[in-house]
């Protein structure tokens, strides 16, 4: 990783005092045992580099923003952790099979789920509108724009 | 001594390793010895110690010196400690001249030691080229009025007027509100004894309405503050009460008749007040104020006072302006809460049982609201659960960056109150640090544990109420176990934030003196001068300079008298003779000098020359900038000296060099709060000290490009903010137009700067200053000489025509 690029990203991390806004706010530490943002702030400003990027804990995080919107300290840990993730996948690291799986999902059906049969027909029961299809070509055409498209495209 | 020939000695100091570890402070010392009438040049390690010192006066004696050159610190620091060594040595004190090599270059450049070394020598020059041209100067003593105003009537400013009346000074107490006491009048118990707040603070205040020495004027304001130290003028506004001082006695029959009920203030708006009130029972003075909002004129209190016999109410009282003249100021305006509901998160606004410090701190006082007991405001039911939580707009970039200092103590002190009168009551402090540091602090806490209150590490990312029972949900991460939690409490106390007290800005400006970045008075010297304002003769005590707990505001309030009391003590004082003179054979009586003059010291009688009045002249230069006839010189900043400076700075490398003019109160202070600060920045600035922006003549500017400078920078005080009231408003209207003017000459308009920061925008200095170096290094050497070149014709034809009028 370049001095720069690493010094950039632990000085807004040396910011911190811990005071935890960001676990008592996280809707997925709420649910999910691995991710824990408060510790992940601080193995940043303390540069354990190795764990954070080849672990799963920065592709677990939702990009939901509320510990950026709530820290006093303005850390913003949601920018960080994208930052991580393309300094991970520069380096080579893969995210988990999983988080390719949703972003191929989204990019091909411009879903992050599908939409089920058990839900359309409960849809009708209710006599909900139809969903509308998403327009996939358009995000495609977003994706591919990103690094992430380049990401996919090279798995490919 | 023989006055013909200059014979300057330069002093490089060492400050430990503070300049030398940057500096090759021998080498500078070298450089200097070159420099024209210097006769002896030396370095050392600390020049401000005994021997430092010793050694220049051994200098004077020995080498016959007319003139000594310190390399440093800030002139702010030391220059009073050297002129009075060259005093001592026998010479006189105006003969001696500062480089600023520390604050200046060694603290700001300190990756960059080469160019610190070359920097120091240039500031060594230019004062050495002032040096040549220091004149002698007799000291200018002013009368002094042996009186005190003190502003604000909270426990700062009683301790502060009580203090100063007891060494016999007479004391003006002006106090906003109706009646004295402060914030701490309305507290239940203090920390860490918890002593009653007003059974402690009562006898004082009373002992204030009872000194003869003290003449107190509540429910007034400050509006206006003119003159200087030993001799200012104060303006106070006092508004109506309705209700005559000198007839009321406080029997309250008033209030009694009175049909209109409002909501009390004082008791954070939880109990009732009538529209005729006095604050609270203990109120002094003890008189009675009618609240014209809310009042219906049903003349009730009118027929009832005369009943009494007494006829004190007045509807038709006006408001009145009292004129006082007095020696010193003391500002104790004290503090306000931060208002909790500007945070969503913390639920206060949004559910009911969620309240302030203030608010519980009422409702515990056996004499407040609800005499004593602690109810939730939903269903006016004792709560069974209660979670205090702190750092409520501290330490938040998102409101107030610091800590604020006293919350971790009323919180505990809060809490250990409810433990100690409810043993039942499940009570909870949910805190990031807890902070205890000074005496009895620490045991008070082990005390609130030892209560059985229960401490959870966190801060709460959200609070939620529960409509159905009005219970508040507390979203935190325990710390101590680092998992999230959901804890439901009955009742929320949020410890706020104790921010500037409304106004703070307002007078501020009255007084022309600096605020810092959190809004607080700002101190002359953080650590040697806490109590001193950087005007002469102004003095802070309490929370006015920034939070404080009561032990500490009432040590700043003996501080400030102490500090006023050693002006005080003398019939006369001294203030510096840098004031304004006229030469008559030069002046052509056009009057601009009269109509700048913030301080109406010129006077002009037709047919006559103008005239300055030594002792209303504060020095800041304003008139001389602007004399058309160049027939004013203001002392120890004159036109030879400052042009000496110019050219020194400019000597070598021009193109490189940015040339700034810094006002002494706020853009010099900020330069220096830089360097102390150690930002780091780029070397190009060399610095003339000027006392304000209005001093800076145009010709300045048209010189240093002419000599060939990258670019030129003048700066003051914010507008509004201007030590000399309005010198900075006469700069801009001078130097603005120059951007024009120049760039018609061929000089690009970004090469010159006009910046106004206050002494505590250190940050701000050390970034303008990087953005100019990165404009130089944009244009290029080749462009700036070329474009000066280019100017030449213009700018000489400019300065020739300042020569001959």
């Amino acid at each position: 990783m370049k001095p720069e690029r690493e010094e950039a990203v632990r000085a807004l991390a040396r910011h911190c005092y811990q005071c935890g806004v960001c676990m008592g706010s996280c809707p997925v530490a709420r649910v999910n045992n691995g991710f824990h943002p408060r510790r992940l702030v601080q193995e940043i400003a303390r540069g354990e580099w190795d764990g954070i990027l080849t672990g799963d804990a920065i592709w677990l995080c939702a990009q939901c923003h509320l510990c950026s919107a709530m820290c006093p300290q303005d850390v913003g840990l949601s920018e960080l952790i994208v930052e991580l993730r393309n300094i991970a996948t520069e380096m080579g690291v893969d995210p988990p099979e999983a988080y390719i799986e949703n972003m191929r999902q989204i990019s091909e059906t411009g879903r992050l789920a599908q939409v089920s049969t058990p839900v359309v027909r409960r849809r009708q029961k209710l006599n909900l509108d139809a969903l509308e299809s998403a327009a996939a070509d358009e995000i495609r055409k977003l994706v591919e724009g990103t690094r992430f498209g380049r990401l996919l495209s090279e798995g490919e | 001594m023989d006055s013909d020939e200059l014979r300057i000695g330069v002093y490089v100091c060492h400050c430990g390793l503070n300049i030398a570890a940057v500096v090759d402070c021998p080498d500078v010392a070298k450089a200097s010895a070159d420099l024209p009438s210097v006769v002896v040049s030396r370095d050392y390690r600390y020049m401000c110690s005994d021997p430092g010192q010793e050694m220049i006066r051994k200098d004077i004696a020995e080498h016959k010196l007319n003139r000594v050159v310190v390399a440093a610190c800030s002139p702010r620091m030391h220059e009073p400690t050297f002129r009075k060594c060259v005093e001592n040595g026998g010479i006189n004190p105006f003969l001696f001249e500062m480089a600023n090599i520390r604050e200046f270059v060694s603290w700001c450049h300190s990756q960059n030691p080469g160019e610190a070394t070359e920097k120091a020598k240039d500031l060594v020059a230019m004062a050495v080229a002032k040096a040549r041209y220091l004149q002698p100067l007799d000291p200018l003593m002013v009368p002094v009025t042996p009186t005190s105003l003190v502003i604000g009537g909270g426990v700062a400013g009683i301790h502060t007027a009580l203090d100063q009346a007891d060494m016999g000074y007479k004391v003006y107490l002006v106090e906003r509100s109706s009646t004295i006491g402060g914030k701490m009048a309305a507290l239940d118990k203090t920390f860490p004894t918890l002593d009653c707040s007003i059974c402690i603070l009562g006898p004082k205040m009373v002992e204030v309405s009872q000194h003869p020495n003290i003449e107190l004027l509540t429910y007034s304001e400050v509006t206006k503050v003119e003159g200087y130290i030993g001799n200012f003028k104060a303006t106070v506004h006092r508004y109506p009460r309705y209700i005559d001082e000198e007839k009321c006695n406080g029997c309250g029959e008033c209030a009694v008749a009175c049909p209109i009920e409002v909501l009390n203030t004082y008791e954070e708006g939880l109990g009732p007040r009538k529209a005729v009130h006095v604050q609270f029972p203990q109120a002094i003075p003890m008189r009675y104020t009618i609240d014209r909002d809310a009042c219906i004129e049903c003349y009730k209190c009118v027929d009832v006072c005369r009943e009494q016999g007494r006829d004190a109410i007045d509807f038709s009282m006006q408001p009145v302006d009292v004129e006082l003249d007095v020696g010193t100021i003391t500002v104790a305006t004290g503090f306000d809460l931060y208002d909790p509901s500007k945070v969503k998160s913390y639920g206060y606004g949004l559910y009911p049982n969620v309240v302030t410090a203030m608010e519980i701190e009422r409702m515990v006082n056996a004499a407040g609201p609800t005499f004593g007991h602690v109810i939730r405001p939903s269903d006016r039911k004792e709560p069974k659960t209660v979670a205090f939580v702190t750092c409520v707009g501290s330490r938040d970039e998102k409101a107030q960056i610091y800590c604020s200092g006293f919350c971790c103590m009323y919180t505990l002190k809060n809490a250990v109150l409810l433990k100690d009168h409810f043993p039942e009551m499940d009570v909870y402090i949910i805190f990031m640090d807890m902070r205890t540091n000074f005496k009895g602090y620490e045991e008070f806490y082990r005390r609130a544990r030892d209560m059985g209150i229960k401490f959870i590490r966190g801060h709460p990312d959200e609070i939620f109420g529960d409509p159905e029972t009005g219970n508040l949900i507390i979203s935190v991460e325990d710390l101590s176990v680092g998992k999230p939690l959901d804890l439901e409490v009955e009742m929320v106390v949020l410890s706020q934030a104790a921010i500037p007290s409304k106004g703070t800005k307002e007078l501020s400006q009255v007084l022309t003196v600096s605020t810092d970045t959190s809004g607080f008075f700002m101190e002359s010297h953080p650590k040697l001068k806490p109590v001193d304002a950087a005007t002469d003769g102004i003095y802070f005590a309490g929370s006015a300079q920034g939070p404080k707990d009561i032990p500490y505001s009432v040590a700043q309030a003996s501080a400030a008298a102490s500090r006023s009391a050693r002006v005080m003590s003398h019939d006369e004082w001294e203030i510096e003779p840098i004031t304004a003179y006229i030469d008559p054979e030069k002046c052509i009586s056009c009057g601009i000098c009269v109509s700048k003059c913030p301080y109406g010291a010129i006077t002009l009688e037709e047919g006559k020359p103008a005239e300055v009045t030594t002792a209303k002249c504060h020095g800041c230069g304003t008139c001389v900038a602007d004399c058309p006839s160049s027939a004013i010189t203001q002392q120890h900043f004159t036109d030879e000296q400052i042009m000496a400076q110019i050219e020194a700075a400019l000597a070598e490398d021009p193109e490189n060099k940015i040339l700034g003019f810094l006002c002494n109160w706020c853009s010099y202070a900020g330069a220096d709060l830089a360097g102390i600060s150690r930002h780091q920045f780029p070397t190009n600035l060399r610095a003339i000290r000027v006392m304000c922006s209005g001093r800076v003549k145009r010709e300045y500017v048209y010189e240093a490009f002419l000599k060939g400078a990258g670019m030129v920078m003048v700066s003051g005080c914010h507008f509004a903010d201007c030590h000399y009231i309005s010198g900075n408003y006469n700069a801009e209207k001078r130097i603005k137009p120059l951007f024009k003017i120049l760039e018609r000459a061929g000089i690009t308009p970004e090469r010159l700067r006009l910046e106004w920061f206050s002494a505590a925008e250190g940050e701000y200095y050390a970034r303008i200053t990087k953005e100019m170096a990165g404009l130089i290094g944009d244009l290029g050497k080749e462009r700036i000489t070329e474009e000066n070149e280019k100017a030449k014709p213009f700018l000489e034809r400019m300065m020739k025509r300042g020569d001959s009028s």
